[in-house]
């Protein structure tokens, strides 16, 4: 559906995540959760796609479907060119090395019960990648790329601040090098100084590894930062997609303008100037979305249509991909 | 403000040794930390050194006592652990039994022989012996009185024809817990019913330890409907009373050590598998195990190395609280008579066997019932610290 | 400008097991009626410790050592638990991070502002309900009549947290401390927040503390400044000062660290993790961290010095006897 080439790494199609819930007490009353409802994009090798959106968007969502840790309800997952979206667990083994994930809480994501050097051992027995000598030099090695050093190896994760512990989960997932990584809102729960700290080191090990990112991520700023292309979630639809600088520089759907004026600027004078939209009332509830376009119920561009017809993402500009029936007015500035 | 050559040095830029200086602060690991707040707490402290004071008894009293479990000496049947003595002369002493008999003693308690009386006069009441060459009387003719009228003495110690009043109060030195109905000693019967006691509840434990964390491991990872099913043979199981079980086993095997642990076996895990099954419900959705699963770890990795030593915190209190459970089962199921058999000594049979007795030796009860009483305190006030002492919410 | 609350160098510490952890080392700051003070930093700062210091919500083993805390001309830290009791909530009222567990679950939204008013003021039922259904239009939320009978896991995160400032403001508070008000909230649901409270602020007169660690927040709500590290003050100054004239290198660093939108250059991190307060250096905090460190830093707390009307940085490098050091920093 949008620009591929030989590049492309992975693509996305339609890909839906429901969660059912039966709520009917004899007769089978299902009730669906639909997290993530068609959405499509592509992310090419090399490059980092950050995907953003609130809460209750669908962004994790995706990424956890992405690496299988929830099935796939609908839509196909095309990794290198093969579909992995209905492999078994057998047949996504090979899968399990070139598609890693780095979580958010860097607190929850470390057993606590094991040492660092066992946590970022782990990968390497269960793959069979080294072992005996060659197992603890590759540990070390990894613990080196990620700005750590040997002694950390038999220590315990509670001894470690956010940002390190961060570090060792990069570690890990760095252990069976993989291709592609899911970077699961990692910077979050750290501290503002630690957060650059930890950025930059992932920007250094996509350029010297060659790897590609997905990074999810609520905080717009540091995304624009890390992200190449960016992709914006609603409601488990994708609404807008468009290269980074193209994104913050002319938004075009309502739900990215609104999101990207909401986001205070550290800058007193440019913040006192700035038009915010805020946005009124709160995300609908997922289990009964608006019919149309999702948005239109916080839109205040909604017209009639918008709640009669679901608006489809389409390619209004090279690479610019917006689902809103009036996108065409608002790239060429036509729209109130 | 120091002036002079001291100056310029301040304000020279700090090399990096001295910047990157950092103390390294000692930390503890779960348990390190769990330990130190078990110690803190001073009834499991107790509960812990009874229990490992049990452990030590149990094991090696039998081994150092003259007496064993079985041996039988029916003259000294019913000898309490604390009598009264009297003096015959110097080097004689008499103890005088509840049942009218008279031995002969140490002035420290030691029994030495059962005397045979020279003559028994019923007509006057009175059995007369010979103690190395003196004469003594028991004269009991205000025994029938004394029955309604208690503070009657019920018998007279006449030594040559001169009443003697109780000399002294002494332990009993030979049998320190007294002997029973059969002149067995009751200490090293206690004894023996601690290795029993023990030996249950270790087995039991051991039993629905594996049993438990496999099944309830399971049931909680698999999740759905083999869940479902595995909780519901679960509920069945637990429906059905422990003594149920026992008496239907006995249709099969003889009633024995082996029943009770046999049925103790079909129980208890269950308490045990709901609670890994809670447990692993519960972490099962935590990071580190979506983490596993996405580095490419089979089901049985991440319930090995990751759900399981997670879980151990409940899993231990768990344990710890289900011995003073077993160890009562036993108890109560000898007691009735559904458990070891004569002449094996446990703690329930003990107390069943003190029974008959039990107005004039209360002695024979007290000292099973207190063994079973202290012991499940002990286990009861350590499984309390320990599920302090390993609640990770508490830990900071 | 009348003094609101001024704090004279509070020292508070918690005495675990391990030792003394030191998590404010001497505070002293002063906030005047009406104005809006950002308190910035990150984790171990001391920021949020200093405020439940002012509160008296310190948990055990939690102590203020030392220092003063006047508020209204009386030192809070000598009143009485009793006392303390008619301050919060009254006079000085206190809206938390997580709005998920700062209400109550088993009660109504309506109960839990009325238990607020009729704690303070002696007014009946009745009363208290209108009170309490004004609130709930004052902070935005609609359907007030029917909405006050609402449990909180009815709301979603946004509406909670309008909740909470509607218990914080239904006694007309003087001061309100704001602890991370936003940072668990949607960037949109953020902005609806922060413009209540600049709103609320402007209405009541209401004075603000905002803690923080987004400095976009402070810029946005904020008229004066302090960064805090390891327990202390590096800065203090007006919020234009901070951000286009910084003269501390720890401030210089966080403005550097943050991406902004306009470019796109590489972050610049603060290399380095902040101190253990377990055994707090005893120079200054962020010597070992600061690329302009000197010697005197590692040996000696800084004094504050003076740069401007109102701002004050604690760093060696504004003493006369130091060497000229260009402090490249700032927004702008």
């Amino acid at each position: 559906m949008d620009n591929k080439n030989d590049n492309t790494l992975i693509e996305i199609k339609n890909l839906k995540k429901y969660f059912s819930k039966n709520t009917g007490f004899f007769k089978k009353k299902m009730q669906h959760l639909k997290a993530v409802d068609d959405i499509s994009f592509h992310i090419k090798k090399g490059e980092t796609f950050g995907l953003v959106g609130e809460s209750g968007c669908g962004k994790s969502t995706t990424g956890r479907t992405i690496i299988r840790l929830y099935d796939v309800t609908g839509g196909d997952i095309i990794y290198d060119g093969k579909n992995i979206s209905h492999l078994n667990e057998r047949e996504l083994e090979p899968y399990r090395r070139k598609i890693q994930m780095i979580f958010q809480d860097p607190y929850a994501s470390l057993n606590t019960r094991m040492t660092v050097g066992d946590i970022i051992g782990e990968p390497l027995d269960i793959h069979n990648l080294a072992k005996g000598e060659a197992r603890q030099k590759r540990i070390y090695e990894l613990l080196d790329t990620v700005g750590l050093s040997k002694e950390h190896a038999s220590r315990y994760p509670h001894e470690f601040s956010g940002g390190q512990r961060q570090r060792i989960g990069i570690a890990r997932a760095l252990a069976v090098e993989p291709e592609f990584i899911i970077c699961d809102e990692p910077i979050s729960a750290l501290d503002v100084s630690i957060q650059a700290q930890v950025v930059n080191m992932l920007d250094d090990l996509q350029k010297k590894l060659g790897l590609t990112y997905l990074f999810i991520a609520h905080d717009l700023s540091m995304v624009k930062h890390i992200s190449d292309r960016i992709g914006v979630l609603y409601l488990g639809k994708m609404v807008e997609i468009a290269e980074s600088d193209a994104l913050y520089d002319k938004p075009l759907h309502p739900y990215t303008r609104a999101l990207l004026s909401s986001i205070p600027i550290p800058d007193p004078e440019l913040n006192a100037k700035v038009d915010r939209e805020i946005l009124k009332g709160d995300v609908p509830s997922p289990l009964n979305p608006p019919s149309g376009c999702r948005f239109r119920t916080r839109c205040k561009y909604a017209e009639g249509i918008c709640s009669e017809k679901e608006p489809l993402l389409e390619e209004i500009a090279p690479g610019r991909f917006v689902a809103c029936h009036f996108s065409r007015e608002f790239y060429e500035g036509t729209k109130k | 403000m120091i002036k002079g050559e001291g100056m310029d040095k301040r304000w020279e830029k700090a090399s990096e040794e001295i910047k990157g200086e950092k103390k390294i602060r000692p930390s503890l690991t779960y348990w390190q930390d769990a330990w130190r707040r078990l110690k803190q707490n001073k009834l499991s402290m107790i509960g812990l050194v009874v229990i490992i004071l049990l452990f030590i008894t149990a094991i090696f009293g039998p081994m150092v006592s003259k007496f064993s479990y079985e041996d039988q000496d029916l003259k000294f049947g019913n000898i309490a652990p604390r009598f009264d003595i009297y003096e015959v002369d110097k080097s004689n002493y008499i103890y005088v039994h509840p049942e009218y008999k008279l031995f002969t003693v140490t002035s420290d308690g030691e029994l030495l022989d059962s005397l045979r009386p020279v003559k028994n006069d019923m007509m006057n009441s009175q059995k007369i012996y010979e103690v190395d060459g003196k004469r003594v009387v028991l004269d009991y003719k205000n025994a029938k009185l004394a029955k309604k009228n208690p503070s009657i003495q019920k018998y007279k110690i006449l030594v040559e024809n001169k009443e003697t009043e109780v000399t002294k109060r002494v332990f009993n030195k030979t049998y320190f817990f007294g002997t029973d109905s059969h002149g067995r000693d009751l200490f090293i019967r206690v004894l023996y019913g601690a290795r029993i006691s023990l030996t249950v509840a270790i087995v039991a434990t051991l039993v629905n330890f594996f049993i438990g964390i496999f099944y309830g491991g399971i049931s909680g990872y698999l999740g759905g409907r083999v869940d479902a099913v595995m909780t519901r043979i679960m509920d069945i199981i637990s429906t059905i009373p422990l003594l149920l079980y026992v008496i239907l086993l006995m249709v099969i095997i003889a009633p024995g050590l082996k029943t009770i642990i046999i049925a103790m076996g079909i129980t208890f895990w269950v308490r045990m598998a709901r609670i890994v099954r809670g447990q692993t419900l519960s972490i099962k959705q935590h990071e580190y195990v979506m983490a596993a699963k996405t580095i490419g770890a089979k089901n049985f990795r991440i319930l090995s190395r990751h759900i399981i030593p997670n879980a151990m915190g409940p899993i231990i209190v768990s344990l710890t609280m289900m011995i003073p459970n077993a160890i009562f089962t036993e108890s109560f199921l000898s007691f009735i008579g559904l458990g070891v058999s004569a002449p094996q000594a446990s703690w329930g049979t003990l107390a069943s066997d003190a029974l008959a007795g039990i107005r004039t030796y209360p002695y024979q009860l007290f000292f099973p019932s207190m063994a079973i009483s202290i012991t499940m305190l002990a286990f009861n006030f350590l499984g309390d610290g320990l599920r302090d002492a390993l609640d990770p919410r508490l830990r900071k | 400008m009348e003094k609101l609350i001024e704090l004279k160098d509070v020292k508070t510490s918690f005495f675990t097991h391990l030792g003394e952890v030191q998590a404010v080392r001497g505070v002293s700051y002063s906030l005047n009626k009406g104005e809006a003070l950002g308190i910035v930093g990150e984790s171990g700062s001391g920021k949020s410790i200093t405020s439940m210091s002012i509160m008296g919500l310190l948990q055990y083993p939690g102590t203020v050592k030392s220092g003063e805390i006047i508020f209204k001309g009386e030192d809070l830290l000598k009143k009485n638990k009793k006392e303390m009791r008619s301050v919060r909530g009254n006079e000085i009222a206190m809206i938390f991070q997580d709005p998920m567990t700062s209400l109550n679950p088993v009660y109504t939204v309506g109960d839990q502002i009325m238990e607020a008013i009729r704690k303070h003021q002696n007014v009946s039922k009745a009363e208290a309900l209108k009170k309490a259904i004004e609130m709930l239009i004052l902070v935005g939320i609609p359907d007030p009549e029917k909405r006050i009978n609402a449990y909180p896991h009815e709301f979603s995160g946004g509406m909670r947290q309008r909740v909470m400032i509607a218990i914080a403001l239904s006694c007309e508070p003087d001061l309100l401390i704001a602890d991370e008000p936003s940072t668990a909230l949607d960037v949109t649901i953020q902005a609806q927040i922060l413009d209540l409270m600049k709103e609320l602020k402007d209405k009541l007169n209401t004075s603000i503390i905002l803690i923080t660690h987004d400095l976009g927040v402070v810029a946005d709500v904020c008229s004066r400044v302090l960064v805090m590290y390891g327990g202390l003050i590096m800065e203090e100054g007006k919020v234009e000062d901070i951000f286009y004239n910084p003269k501390h290198p720890y401030t210089v660093g966080l403005l550097k660290s943050i991406p902004k939108i306009e470019h796109k250059e590489r972050l610049v991190p603060i290399e380095g993790t902040p101190p253990d307060l377990l055994h707090p250096p005893k120079g200054c905090p962020f010597a070992a961290r600061c690329e302009h460190a000197m010697n005197v830093c590692m040996e000696e707390r800084p004094e504050f010095f003076e740069c401007g009307e109102g701002h004050r940085s604690m760093c060696w490098l504004l003493h006369p006897d130091s060497p000229k050091t260009e402090l490249k920093g700032g927004v702008r």
